[in-house]
């Protein structure tokens, strides 16, 4: 009785955190979800809690949420974050690689460390970089003019965006990529070329089914962010290049229920796929990372 | 012209960084012999054998397999595959896949046909009905039959063996040397094996060469290493141990009288040595090859005899070992078979004793 006291007392630090940052929260703002907003950001009372639940009121925001409106929103957010995964994934692969692999185990460190470097920076003033880079007299337009070409609308158009947050991602793809390569049980790739395998062979027999663990760890780490950003598309998207994140922030005082209930939309996609990525590792009896 | 070697190594060199890991070896591999490089480790053996594979490129040299130049080929290129020290299975894949790794890269294999040759396999390494689990749900001997299995469906020439046997027990580590010894006779391919067990050679090779920083120490038959040790190395490392340091007095032919530290005469056997009188030399007597007696012996049989002082008695069950030291000093084993209950009885601890040997059994070398 008492170690299972004390064992619950230990836990205790672990279930505040949790609970006062993340589960309350989370309970407050699904609990908006199902109300209706009130004149200047506030929330219209509930006087009769049976009538209301009654009346199907309560599901008015999610109603609202799947709105044919929004649909080309989602889409874009979508797409945006599987395109953004998949060049993080195609850039950061053979980065990963280089690091763990082909250089010298001396400069590794020292590899590593510009990888993360860019952390040093925030996160706005970065993209505010980018937005030098890509305006019209920008420089890279600047450059063009020298010879005579250009300027292109880079700023404000869909690619922008991409370049914003497959740059600001792609650490967290390569990150775990590499610790998966540097793991790898290099002897494995000797007794495929033993049994006749060819580079190219091993690397999609071998080295990829090895690592799957971390570009699975790389591609949830990148997607889930992404499919989730405001800033970037804001800074770098302009009026058209709206996503579900910029929806959910726009206004979102004026309008509390309806912007919870498409958070909470966006976050149960996103959970359904970290339930796949758990259901995975099961599978491969391994823990994450 | 067919050669009668399966695998020829003319002058192999690697190097890492200041240490010569193989300093200029040559050696021949008879077709369809169980061969076996030997030595501690470090002494290059593992090194050679993956040149021999590919896998590691060497500073100098030729390796040269049926008769064809593979020096400059790559790993998954050459005739030969490699079971590894430890197994390096694909633990994504099943048994089955694992075995049928390879099969796509060798010639002649059809899509429709590889089932019946991993099935022929499991079959022969005895792992039938495996074939769908995962490495990691195997014991590890059975992860030394799927090596086998994967290696030897490719039909290799020579199969390579990196100390396949080390990380079994010693009951399975028996059983699979004679296993692995009947499959390489039942097979007639030739077969590599590196090991730093002498017993183990001695149990499975046709021929072995022992190895010694770098270098090849000997490469004979392995009951000729084992009785003729051609260096103290070899002679120490075969467990013989005992040297008695002499000074050649005469040479008759073959035949060569040595006066021993210890203060006896004895003339023994060495063919083809060229000795002369007055040489600084060695002789070796393997421990099962010294008899201990409480008297010195009459003088009816050929035999050299010293007086010993009886220093420890090791007793082992089927046999005692005895520490002694004869006169000058020399420290040697005597190894006496238990054949009767009170063997041994008659020599005590620090007593007297006589250790007898027939001269034949005596191995000259330079001091």
């Amino acid at each position: 009785m008492k170690r299972r006291a004390t064992h619950l007392l230990q836990l205790l630090p672990t279930w505040l955190v949790l609970g006062v940052f993340f589960l309350a929260p989370i309970g407050i703002m699904f609990g908006i979800s199902f109300r209706e907003k009130g004149p200047a950001g506030t929330l219209k009372p509930v006087d009769d809690v049976k009538a209301y639940v009654a009346s199907g009121k309560f599901l008015n925001n999610y109603r609202e949420s799947l709105d044919p409106s929004y649909g080309g929103v989602y889409w874009r957010s979508l797409w945006v974050a599987v395109v953004t995964t998949v060049v993080c994934l195609v850039i950061g692969y053979p980065v990963a690689y280089y690091i763990a692999i082909v250089a010298n185990p001396a400069r590794k460190n020292l590899l590593l460390a510009m990888v993360a470097i860019p952390f040093w920076t925030s996160f706005l003033i970065r993209m505010g970089a980018w937005k030098l880079i890509l305006g019209t007299a920008g420089v890279l337009n600047t450059f063009l003019a020298i010879f005579h070409a250009g300027p292109l609308d880079l700023l404000y158009t869909p690619g922008a965006v991409l370049t914003g947050l497959v740059y600001g991602e792609l650490p967290f793809m390569i990150l775990p990529l590499y610790a998966s390569l540097e793991k790898m049980d290099r002897t494995l790739l000797e007794a495929a070329a033993d049994l006749g395998a060819g580079r190219a062979a091993r690397f999609w027999r071998v080295t990829v089914p090895q690592t799957m663990p971390g570009i699975v760890a790389g591609v949830v780490l990148v997607f889930i962010p992404a499919a989730g950003q405001f800033v970037v598309s804001d800074i770098l998207g302009g009026s058209k290049g709206a996503l579900v994140g910029n929806i959910i922030q726009e206004g979102f005082q004026r309008n509390k229920p309806l912007k919870s209930a498409i958070a909470f939309e966006l976050t149960a996609v996103v959970a359904a796929l970290l339930a796949m990525y758990a259901v995975y590792l099961r599978r491969r009896k391994e823990s994450p990372l | 012209m067919e050669t009668p070697y399966s695998i020829r190594v003319v002058d192999a060199a690697k190097r890492f960084g200041d240490v010569a890991a193989v300093d200029h070896v040559s050696l021949d591999i008879r077709r369809g012999e169980f061969f076996s490089l030997l030595g501690p480790s470090g002494c290059g053996k593992t090194t050679l054998l993956r040149m021999i594979a590919g896998l590691e490129q060497g500073d100098g040299g030729n390796i040269v397999i049926d008769g064809a130049d593979v020096t400059e080929l790559p790993a998954h290129r050459r005739p030969v595959n490699l079971v590894f020290q430890h197994y390096a299975l694909f633990p994504h894949l099943t048994v089955e896949k694992n075995v049928a790794f390879g099969l796509r890269y060798r010639n002649g294999v059809e899509k429709g046909q590889w089932r019946d040759k991993v099935a022929a396999a499991l079959d022969l390494v005895r792992l039938s009905g495996l074939g769908h689990r995962r490495p990691d749900e195997l014991s590890g001997g059975q992860k030394q039959r799927v090596a086998l299995a994967r290696a030897l469906v490719l039909d290799p020439r020579v199969l390579l063996l990196d100390e396949p046997l080390g990380a079994l027990d010693q009951k399975l580590r028996k059983e699979m040397q004679v296993e692995l010894k009947q499959l390489q006779r039942r097979l007639g391919i030739t077969f590599v094996f590196v090991t730093h067990d002498q017993e183990e050679a001695l149990t499975m090779s046709d021929r072995l060469a022992v190895m010694n920083g770098g270098k090849v120490e000997q490469m004979d038959a392995a009951s000729t290493v084992f009785e003729q040790p051609a260096t103290a190395f070899v002679a120490e490392f075969m467990g013989a141990g005992n040297f008695f340091t002499a000074n050649v007095q005469s040479v008759d032919g073959a035949i060569v009288t040595v006066a021993s530290a210890a203060g006896f005469e004895t003339a023994l056997l060495a063919p083809g040595a060229t000795y002369r009188a007055g040489d600084a030399v060695r002789f070796v007597v393997r421990p099962e090859k010294l008899e201990m007696w409480p008297t010195l012996p009459g003088p009816a049989e050929a035999r050299a005899c010293m007086e010993v002082t009886v220093e420890e008695r090791i007793y082992q069950g089927v046999a005692t070992v005895w520490n002694v030291r004869n006169r000058a000093g020399e420290r040697m084993n005597v190894y006496q078979q238990n054949v009767v209950r009170t063997a041994g009885e008659e020599f005590v601890v620090m007593g007297k004793a006589w250790v007898c040997w027939d001269p034949r059994h005596a191995v000259l070398m330079r001091g």
